[in-house]
Parts: C-alpha cells; sequence; structure tokens
C-alpha cells in the first residue's frame, strides 16, 4: 500500500505554511486524501504498466505544483488574462477539428511536437467559467437580456467545437455547469422556467435531429444494455458487476477480477470508481463520494466569501463543472447514465484532466479573497 | 450609490444574498444528487451483492478442453498405419495486423501461398475472436521456417503454431485400407458430441478410422484456466486439470507385407485387390487403384492440388475395393455350379456338348463362348462340371444357367456368400453391390424377368455386380469349404471398445449333408485345375496355368473371370479386345486362396480394363499370395 501523504490541521506550523502558500487547508485535506485514495487503487489497476504509473503521479505532483502557483496569482492578472485564455482554447478547439489525433471515433486530443499528447476540451472546465465571470462581472445585475445572449455566445462556439469532435459528455457538463454561472450571476427565475421549457423542446430536436448514430447508440444502449452485451452494453455490464461483487468491503486492493483481468474496460480511466468499488467495496465508494461532496461544499463556502463578483462566478462555474463531471461519471459507472465519457475528476488516468482540475483549484484558491 | 455599513452598497448586498442563496440551493440539490448516486451504490453493492459476486467469478474461470490423443493404428505385426505428429503452421493473429494487404505481399515474397488465400482468410476472420490465430499455411518446411522466423520483426500478426494431425507412414498405399481422417464439418456437429470435440480439429471419414471414431477418439480433458474479458487465458489453474483419456489403439488384420505385395502388384492399373485370411475373416490386404496421399489432403492447404485430385477422371478418393461395382464374369462360375449341384439341377457326371454356341430354347439370342475368334465359334467339346470350371466354358453354365430359378440362385448367392448384402464388419461404407431378384427388376427397370437374364447370369453378366470385397469373401467362403465367416478390419484394441455391441460372427460351419461337403471339396479341387492342370496339350490346361501354375511351390486353387465392360455386338464382327478403347476393354479378374488344403490366404483381383483375367489378373493374385506365404512361413521357421 502506497503510503499516504498526511496533513496535520492540527500543527499550528504546516497550517502556517498553508496560508502562507494562500490555500484552505481543508479544501486542500479533501483534494490530498482523494489523490491518496485514486492513486492507490490505481497502483493496483496499472501493476503492470508501471510506466503509466509513474507518468500519473508525475502528473500528479504537476498539478498539485500548478495549485500552489495559481493559487499565488493576483485576482486583476485573471481577469486580464482571461479573454486571452478564452481565445486561444477557442483557437486549439478549432485545431483539433482540423488536426486532431483519433482515438475511438473521436477527434478529441492534440499530439503536437514538443509539447505532450493533450485534451483540448479539458481546459474548458476553467476557462469557460472565467471568461463568463470576465464577462459579467461588470453587467448590471439583474442580468439583460442582451448580456444573456452574449453569455450563450461565450459558451456556444467552444462547445459546438467540442459536440463536433463529438463528445457529448462534455458538451452537456460544460453547458450545464455555465448555466450554473449565469444563474448564479442573478438570472431572473422566470426566464429560467421560459429556458427550461425551451430546453425540453430542444431536448426533442436533438434526439431527433442533432445526434448522431454513435450518440444515440450509446443512450439507447445505456437504456438497454444487455441488447448487446458484448457490444455497446458491455462496459456497463461490466462495471455493474465489479461494483456489486465487490459488496461491502470489498474483494482487496489489487484483487479485483474484473479489472485484473481486463474484464472491465477502461479500468484506470473512465471505470476507476467500479475499481474502487470492487477493491474496496461500498465502503471506498462512499469515502470517495463523501470526499467529493466535501471538496464541492468547502469550494462553495469558499466562493460565497468571495469579495468580487469575478472571484464568486468563476469559483462556482468551476465547482460546478467539478461536481458536475464526479456526478455523471459516478451515475454512468454505476448504471444511471449512458456512457458519456466523463472522467472521474482526480481519480481518473488522463493528464490533461488531473492538471486542469488541480489548476482550477488554484484558481478558484487564489479568487477567494483574504 | 449610498454607503451603507459593511462598505457595501445595497444592490451588492441583495447580489450577495441572492448569490448565496441560489449556492445554497446548488448545495443542496448536489447534496441531493450524491443521496441518489449512493443510494445506487447501496443498491449494487449491498442488495445485489451476491448476484453480481456469481457473474464475477463466471467471467474469471473458464474451462478449456485438452483434445485427447487420437488411438494409434497398427497392422497385424505392430507395424504403425496411422499416428499423430506435431507440425508448425503458420498463422495470422486479426489483431496484431495493421495491413493485411502488405503483411500478405511480405508473406508471399517469402514463401509460396495460393493466389486465392487472401480472400479465403478475409472470409475466415468474420465472426471470430480477433486473437484466435487462423492457420494460413500448414506443415512448414525447414526453409520456409528459418526464413519466417528470420524476417520476423517485420512480420507482426504472422505467428508460428504447433498442430497435431494425423500421419499415415505409408500414405496412398493405405489409405484405402484404413481409411483417413478428416477436417471436422460443421454438419459434423449435429452427429457429434460437441463437448467431447472441443479443441479436436479431425473426424474419421472413412474405413475403420469412421467407424472406430467413438473409440479413437478418446474422451476430451478439461482445464480451468483464468481468462480476461477477451476470452485469453491469463493463468492456468492446476488442481483443476482433468487429463484427456487418449482414443484406444487398434489392431488390424491387415498385413503390411501382404498389402505392400498387392500395392506393388496393381502397380499403376487401375483396380482393386482384397485378400481375407479365411481362418478369421481378418482382411489381410485391400488395395485400390488409382489412390492419394492422405498426408497431403491433411496437412495441404493449397486447394488446388486437393482440387485436382477430387477432379481426377480415375477418382483417386473413390474406394474401389469396397464401393466398385463389377461384373463377376466366370469367377462365379464355381459358385453357380455349386448352386445347381445343390438343387440337383446337374451332378459331376452330366456333360454337355459345348460347339461355342449356346441357343436358348423359343429365343433368337445366340450366347457365345469366350474362346471364339474370327474363324472359329470356340467351344472346348464335351464338358462335364469340372472341366467347366478349368476350362472356364461358357456353353456350360449357359445351360445351368438356363435351368435356374433366378430367385433361389440369389438366395444362395446371398446366404453362402454374401452378395447383395454389406456383410464385413468394420467398414461403413462398404458396398452391397448388386444381387437381382425378379423383385429387384421389377422394381428397377419395370421389367420381368427373362430367361435370357438367367443365362448371362449364369457366366456372371448381366444383372449382377459384386464389389471386390465381395470377391474376396466369395472365395474365402470357397476356400473353407462352404463355411461362413464374416470379414473385418479389426484384430484387437488396447481398450474396451465404443463401437463393439457384438462380437462379430465366427467361422460358422454350415451343417452340410456328406454328399454337399464333397461338392465343396470337389469345386475347390477343379479351381485348383485352373491353376495347376498343365502340360496337356491345346485345350487341356487350367486357363490360368501358364500364367502362373508353372513352377508353383505351393498349392493354390484360383478362377479367372473376363467381364464385359460394353455389351459384344450383335452382328457378331466383333472387335478385338485390344483393338477396343482403353475404357471400354474387358476387367480382368481372378478369385484364388492357397493353399489348397488349410488355406491361409483368400485373393481377389480386379483389373478395370486389364483384358484377360487368367493372364491379366492372376499373375497379381499370385504375387500377393506369394508375399503371404512367405511371411508365413518365415515365423513358421522362425518358431
Amino acid at each position: 500500500m502506497t503510503e499516504l501523504p498526511q496533513t496535520d490541521v492540527r500543527n499550528p506550523r504546516v497550517l502556517s505554511w498553508l496560508y502562507n502558500a494562500h490555500v484552505d487547508p481543508w479544501l486542500v485535506l479533501g483534494i490530498v486524501l482523494v489523490l491518496a485514495l485514486g492513486l492507490t487503487v490505481m497502483s493496483g489497476t496499472l501493476g503492470h504498466a508501471p510506466n503509466m504509473l509513474f507518468r500519473h503521479v508525475f502528473l500528479i505532483f504537476l498539478g498539485v505544483a500548478a495549485l500552489f502557483v495559481m493559487a499565488q496569482i493576483p485576482e486583476h492578472t485573471y481577469v486580464g488574462l482571461t479573454p486571452f485564455i478564452y481565445l486561444g482554447s477557442v483557437g486549439l478547439l478549432i485545431c483539433v477539428l482540423f488536426f486532431g489525433d483519433e482515438a475511438k471515433g473521436a477527434m478529441r486530443w492534440i499530439d503536437w511536437p514538443l509539447l505532450p499528447r493533450f485534451q483540448p476540451s479539458e481546459i474548458l472546465k476553467v476557462a469557460l467559467p472565467l471568461s463568463l465571470a470576465w464577462y459579467l462581472h461588470d453587467k448590471p445585475i439583474p442580468l439583460r437580456f442582451s448580456d444573456l445572449l452574449v453569455c450563450l455566445i461565450i459558451i456556444g462556439i467552444p462547445v459546438a467545437c467540442v459536440f463536433s469532435q463529438p463528445d457529448f459528455g462534455t458538451t452537456v457538463l460544460v453547458t450545464i455547469a455555465c448555466l450554473c454561472v449565469v444563474f448564479l450571476a442573478g438570472l431572473q427565475w422566470r426566464w429560467i422556467i421560459a429556458a427550461t421549457v425551451l430546453t425540453v423542446i430542444g431536448f426533442v430536436v436533438a434526439w431527433r435531429v442533432l445526434l448522431t448514430e454513435y450518440q444515440i447508440e450509446r443512450i439507447v444502449t445505456f437504456l438497454n444494455p444487455d441488447r448487446n452485451p458484448l457490444g455497446a452494453g458491455w462496459n456497463i455490464i461490466q462495471s455493474k458487476i465489479a461494483l456489486g461483487s465487490g459488496g461491502a468491503l470489498g474483494k482487496g486492493l489489487g484483487e479485483g477480477t474484473q479489472s485484473q483481468l481486463s474484464f472491465l474496460p477502461e479500468g484506470h480511466t473512465d471505470f476507476m470508481l467500479a475499481v474502487v468499488g470492487e477493491e474496496l467495496g461500498f465502503v471506498g465508494t462512499a469515502t470517495l463520494l463523501t470526499l467529493f461532496f466535501f471538496i464541492f461544499a468547502r469550494g462553495m463556502t469558499m466562493c460565497r466569501n468571495c469579495p468580487t463578483r469575478f472571484g464568486r462566478l468563476a469559483s462556482a462555474g468551476f465547482l460546478m463543472m467539478f461536481f458536475g463531471y464526479m456526478l455523471t461519471n459516478v451515475m454512468m459507472v454505476s448504471g444511471l447514465l449512458p456512457v458519456v465519457g466523463a472522467p472521474l475528476p482526480l481519480v481518473s488516468y488522463g493528464g490533461t484532466s488531473i492538471i486542469t482540475i488541480l489548476a482550477g483549484f488554484g484558481v478558484v484558491t487564489a479568487l477567494r479573497g483574504r | 450609490m449610498s454607503e451603507s455599513i459593511g462598505g457595501r452598497s445595497n444592490g451588492e448586498r441583495s447580489e450577495l444574498r441572492s448569490f448565496g442563496d441560489r449556492v445554497l440551493i446548488l448545495v443542496v440539490l448536489g447534496f441531493l444528487m450524491q443521496l441518489i448516486v449512493l443510494g445506487r451504490l447501496v443498491y449494487l453493492q449491498i442488495f445485489n451483492h451476491e448476484a453480481y459476486q456469481t457473474q464475477s467469478l463466471n467471467n474469471r474461470i473458464q474451462i478449456q478442453s485438452i483434445a485427447p490423443p487420437r488411438g494409434l493404428i497398427f497392422d497385424t505385426n505392430g507395424e504403425i498405419l496411422a499416428d499423430n505428429r506435431q507440425i508448425l503452421s503458420l498463422a495470422l493473429v486479426p489483431e496484431r495486423i495493421d495491413d493485411v494487404d502488405v503483411l500478405f505481399e511480405k508473406l508471399s515474397g517469402l514463401i509460396e501461398l495460393a493466389p486465392g488465400e487472401l480472400q479465403a482468410y478475409k472470409e475466415r476472420i468474420r465472426g471470430r475472436p480477433k486473437h484466435d490465430p487462423i492457420v494460413l499455411k500448414r506443415d512448414l518446411s525447414d526453409r520456409e521456417q528459418a526464413l519466417l522466423a528470420v524476417n520476423r520483426h517485420e512480420l507482426d500478426g504472422a505467428v508460428v503454431t504447433y498442430e497435431t494431425i494425423r500421419r499415415y507412414p505409408y500414405g496412398e498405399k493405405f489409405v484405402h485400407a484404413i481409411g483417413t481422417v478428416r477436417r471436422i464439418a460443421k454438419e459434423d456437429f449435429d452427429s457429434i458430441d460437441r463437448v467431447n470435440y472441443r479443441g479436436t480439429q479431425f473426424i474419421g471419414g472413412t474405413g475403420v478410422e469412421r467407424f472406430y471414431e467413438s473409440s479413437l477418439h478418446g474422451t476430451v480433458g478439461s482445464r480451468s484456466v483464468e481468462v480476461d474479458a477477451s476470452g485469453r487465458p491469463t493463468r492456468e489453474q492446476p488442481e483443476d486439470l482433468t487429463p484427456p483419456n487418449r482414443g484406444a489403439s487398434l489392431t488390424l488384420y491387415i498385413d503390411s507385407k501382404v498389402q505392400l505385395a498387392a500395392d506393388s502388384a496393381l502397380g499403376d492399373r487401375r483396380g482393386a485387390i482384397v485378400a481375407i485370411d479365411p481362418q478369421t475373416g481378418g482382411i489381410l490386404a485391400m488395395v485400390s487403384k488409382p489412390t492419394y496421399d492422405p498426408n497431403q489432403m491433411l496437412s495441404g492447404t493449397n486447394s488446388e492440388e486437393v482440387r485436382q485430385i477430387y477432379a481426377h477422371r480415375d477418382k483417386p478418393i473413390f474406394n474401389r475395393a469396397v464401393q466398385g461395382n463389377y461384373a463377376p464374369g466366370s469367377t462365379l462360375k464355381p459358385v453357380v455350379g455349386l448352386m445347381a449341384l445343390s438343387e440337383k439341377m446337374t451332378d459331376w457326371d452330366e456333360v454337355i456338348v459345348d460347339e461355342g454356341n449356346f441357343n436358348l430354347p423359343g429365343s433368337h439370342q445366340v450366347y457365345r463362348s469366350w474362346n471364339r475368334t474370327s474363324t472359329s465359334a470356340g467351344g472346348h467339346g464335351r464338358v462335364d462340371m469340372h472341366r467347366a470350371i478349368y476350362r472356364s466354358s461358357n456353353v456350360y453354365f449357359y445351360t445351368l444357367g438356363s435351368r435356374m430359378d433366378i430367385d433361389v440362385l440369389a438366395g444362395f448367392l446371398s446366404q453362402r456368400f454374401g452378395l447383395g448384402r454389406r456383410t464385413v464388419y468394420d467398414i461403413h461404407e462398404a458396398g452391397t453391390g448388386v444381387l437381382p431378384t425378379r423383385e429387384w427388376k421389377e422394381s428397377t427397370y419395370s421389367e420381368p424377368w427373362y430367361a435370357g437374364d438367367s443365362v448371362i447370369l449364369g457366366i456372371g453378366q448381366g444383372y449382377i455386380n459384386v464389389t471386390p470385397l465381395q470377391l474376396a469373401t466369395m472365395a474365402t467362403v470357397l476356400a473353407n469349404r462352404g463355411a461362413w465367416i464374416q470379414p473385418r478390419m479389426l484384430k484387437r484394441s488396447d481398450q474396451h471398445l465404443v463401437e463393439v455391441v457384438e462380437e462379430p460372427e465366427s467361422r460358422r460351419a454350415v451343417l452340410e449333408s456328406a454328399e454337399m461337403s464333397q461338392h465343396w471339396e470337389r469345386m475347390a479341387l477343379a479351381m485348383s485345375a485352373v491353376v495347376h492342370r498343365g502340360n496337356r496339350g491345346l485345350d487341356q490346361n487350367g486357363t490360368a496355368w501358364a500364367y502362373i501354375g508353372i513352377n508353383l511351390p505351393y498349392t493354390m486353387a484360383g478362377k479367372s473371370g473376363t467381364a464385359q465392360v460394353i455389351e459384344a455386338s450383335r452382328e457378331g464382327e466383333e472387335i478385338e479386345d485390344e483393338e477396343r478403347d482403353e475404357y471400354e476393354r474387358n476387367h480382368a479378374l481372378f478369385i484364388a486362396f492357397a493353399p489348397f488344403k488349410d488355406p491361409v490366404i483368400a485373393v481377389a483381383v480386379v483389373v478395370e480394363n486389364g483384358g484377360g483375367g487368367s493372364r491379366e489378373a492372376a499373375p497379381l493374385a499370385r504375387a500377393v499370395i506369394d508375399a503371404k506365404l512367405q511371411s508365413a512361413s518365415m515365423v513358421a521357421q522362425n518358431d
């Protein structure tokens, strides 16, 4: 078992060091515990591929470093940088559409020389809340309709790129989190009700017209995974078996047959939770979920105390992303949602995701004010 | 804008309050979602734990079959006729191939690949696991193995695999005697136990390999292995191993020396030779020509060569020894004579004058003698039964034929000699030949039985057809002076056999009257005259004496036969047999047994389109008998 990095919050020296580093000890504690739990389970899953494991550990360190660095940057710098961040990420997403690297039927990656392979859509998790907060930070509240429209355009351009990759999961999640930002900014309730009605209509249209066969197939498979147990339904069936066979206490670290014998595809990426559930049981999954909620709740408390609207909206938007991804992933792995391709934040293998999430927490920390 | 106590405006305060409320709404929503998800996990992990536990266990362990080694086949002296060997085959693993066309190009630069193989491969790949190797070329030569090994680095996806296949050391020389295995086809799964044949690629196709399939095959074994999701074994569970039971090994009556002698005697001629031990009924040799090499059929993926074997005009696949239908010709005469004697239609003293022609009363049809030439009608003058056999008088047997009732004759031939029946114990595909009766002719040709049909049946022509195996069986009964014994292949096996439900019929002496026993003995004597009566001058010698009887070191009895392939022309201007097209010439036949007293071998020889039976077929019969008696005398000397 890996040595858990312990953070002793009662030790005033450690606490003062963390305060000096401008980070919130509770938030850091939650994050570190989730990282430790994830890494422990992953060390068993990736035991056959030590290179991948080392890479993951390295990226976690890089991400934690990014958290601390981002936490030091003053708010006005973020305000100044945000337009460039926005334009940069939209540019990268367009690049993906033209020069992207294909994997499993979708163009999601950029593989340029001298740079590690990365997924630009992940950057949106931080970039879009910042951009919305930047646009809304000096607008009159309640929102004017024209401002709402601009917000929708700001959201719409990158999301359209993501949708055409195609990446259905990211599309929905990013949109929902961004709409939460607009909601938090003070959207009138009547508009919210109108939007809800429009969304329902939009869903019907999307189902009939916009979704590709691959996306519909995923949803239909979700509704009836036994339809094709060796094809598209395989992941869900196997991950439910993994979770269920883990029981209350699990089979023990490294003993999960579903993942060790690779019945469970993507056991180290999107379906990491199934491995946690198989090896550590309900105790493991419940602990992990509680930690996630703790991070989310702590983060939301922090942004309630934010001195500026920019800080409040950007932090809350990112936290919605974080928690939304977590919920979606858990629902997907436990068979409540179709397999949409949402990694479990902080736990799943995948460099871009882990660095953006940790950097995002750095931003949240930086914006909370002192 | 008015300043408030906290340095914040009213608007800012209400905005903060609204923000706080809305954050609370989202957090509560998030909490509720969290509860749903936790509830789901409780449902999966706590309430349905057992069901998923079972599924997970099923996922892990897969039972894999271990094919049993097929039983061996030995000849009567313990010589191996069929065993198993491992061959190296080139196979492709689909999941490891980037571009199959490129790989094929590289491979065909190294080894010879049939042109259609790429297409065939693409068809075979469908519906199979991607990690399953698909065999591309079987039985690689050393050179091919070396070439593949040297170039392995650029042949990703091509692997060399082991395969166990049947080997027939004698190849084409024994294939029609012992049969052969073939690849299991889809249709086979309807009739076999699928479980027992998991992992097995071959199944008995013909002959002994087919008849004793269940015993030769053995019982499948199994082992448990942990497998991953794609079915690939990852770990073996040594405690869960059930070893397979190897198949029964069979020892046949086949005598390699006799078989090889028969094979080389027949040479390149088309035809068949069957030899039986009259004491046991054991089949000593069974040759059918032309033949083919079963090893080539089993190891070859070269479909062109196999296709040629199937398409050959002379049908090498066809086992003439057990399935070929031939008119017995004059070899039937001893049998017809015995029937006439037993029915008291004639006796040994009756003399018939053979002027070369036989006229059926009330008919214009003229039946002729075999030794008729353009200058003489032929004929053998005054003939009794004895002379009618050693001179093979047609007119004598036309006369007997005209006296006979076909149904009585057919009953005698069927009962005593097994004609028209499949009597061999353990050759599944053996034919029955054709034994005509009134009823048979009525149902086959919708015609009544004519007196003329009986006349030519007297000399073994007409509707009657026999297989070489049946001819040999007939010779066996003659050698045994009437005692019936069932012909069979299997001498013994090292295990209890599934197939043997009852002991094969053993030699069964028929309760004969003293008079009938005498008839059998005298008939054997007349047949020995066919071989031994010589130096008596023109038209006085046994028909085969000149060809095999001179200086014969042992006693032997035989009867020649020359079966017409096409009907003699009615105009009387008959063409000399030698001038006919090869495939229209007469078949040469000979049956024989030796030694005269206590025979140890009975033989039947058929040479297709060979011409005269005594000249063409008798020497082959002698060669076979020589081989048997030589090996027997060697055994006697060793004792």
